[in-house]
């Protein structure tokens, strides 16, 4: 399989966050169904929606085109994605009004937790969809 | 449209179109993939436990974080 490098790179990107996004889904409908909290999830699920799957899928591409170059190990590829989406985050979260867990002094704990995370989930899930789909 | 206009309409498809080659595969491609499911996946060393502890611990910690993390997947 020689053909659409890019193409295989970004759909094994998003299956990761897509799939996940079910959970994250079912979590948010439940909370909105049995608590009925005083809370825009629906806004708050745009973020996670429209941009995380794009942005796993872009960085995997990136991740192909540094093919031959010097580039990092998968995971520590992956660990960077937190670095471009927190601060977007951060920006969806002011421009949506709402503050989850404390927003600006958690990102201090957040940033890395989600680093360490997206370190397991690149080297071992997004590895393994890379290696089924013939990426190196 | 008459019969004409049909064959030229047809004859100007064929044309745009140019005939498949290789319409088969050039080797079957299910031992392969076969072969990649039989592979052994990565082995979780001791740093990548010792990672996966501090994320826990973390969320024991600091569970007002696990909404954010949410919103990040």
């Amino acid at each position: 399989m020689k053909s659409h490098p890019y193409l295989r790179a970004y759909m094994a990107g998003v299956v990761v966050p897509t799939v996940f996004l079910l959970v994250v889904f079912a979590v948010f409908c439940v909370v909105r169904l049995a608590y009925n909290p005083d809370l825009p999830l629906e806004r708050i699920l745009v973020f996670p929606l429209a941009l995380v799957p794009a942005i796993w899928g872009g960085w995997n591409m990136v991740y192909v085109a540094l093919r031959g170059r010097r580039r990092l190990p998968l995971g520590l590829h992956g660990a960077l994605v937190p670095a471009v989406l927190v601060p977007l985050a951060v920006v969806a979260a002011h421009a949506f009004g709402f503050d989850p867990g404390g927003a600006t002094g958690g990102i201090l704990i957040v940033a890395p937790l989600l680093m360490i995370i997206y370190y397991l989930v690149w080297k071992y899930l997004v590895g393994f969809l890379n290696d089924m789909l013939g990426i190196s | 449209m008459n019969e004409r206009q049909d064959e030229q309409l047809r004859s100007l498809l064929r044309g745009a179109l140019p005939p498949m080659r290789e319409r088969e595969l050039r080797q079957d491609l299910w031992p392969r993939m076969l072969r990649r499911l039989d592979d052994v996946p990565s082995r979780w060393t001791w740093l990548d436990y010792a990672l996966a502890g501090v994320v826990l611990a973390g969320f024991i910690a600091y569970p007002e974080v696990i909404p954010w993390v949410l919103f990040h997947c």
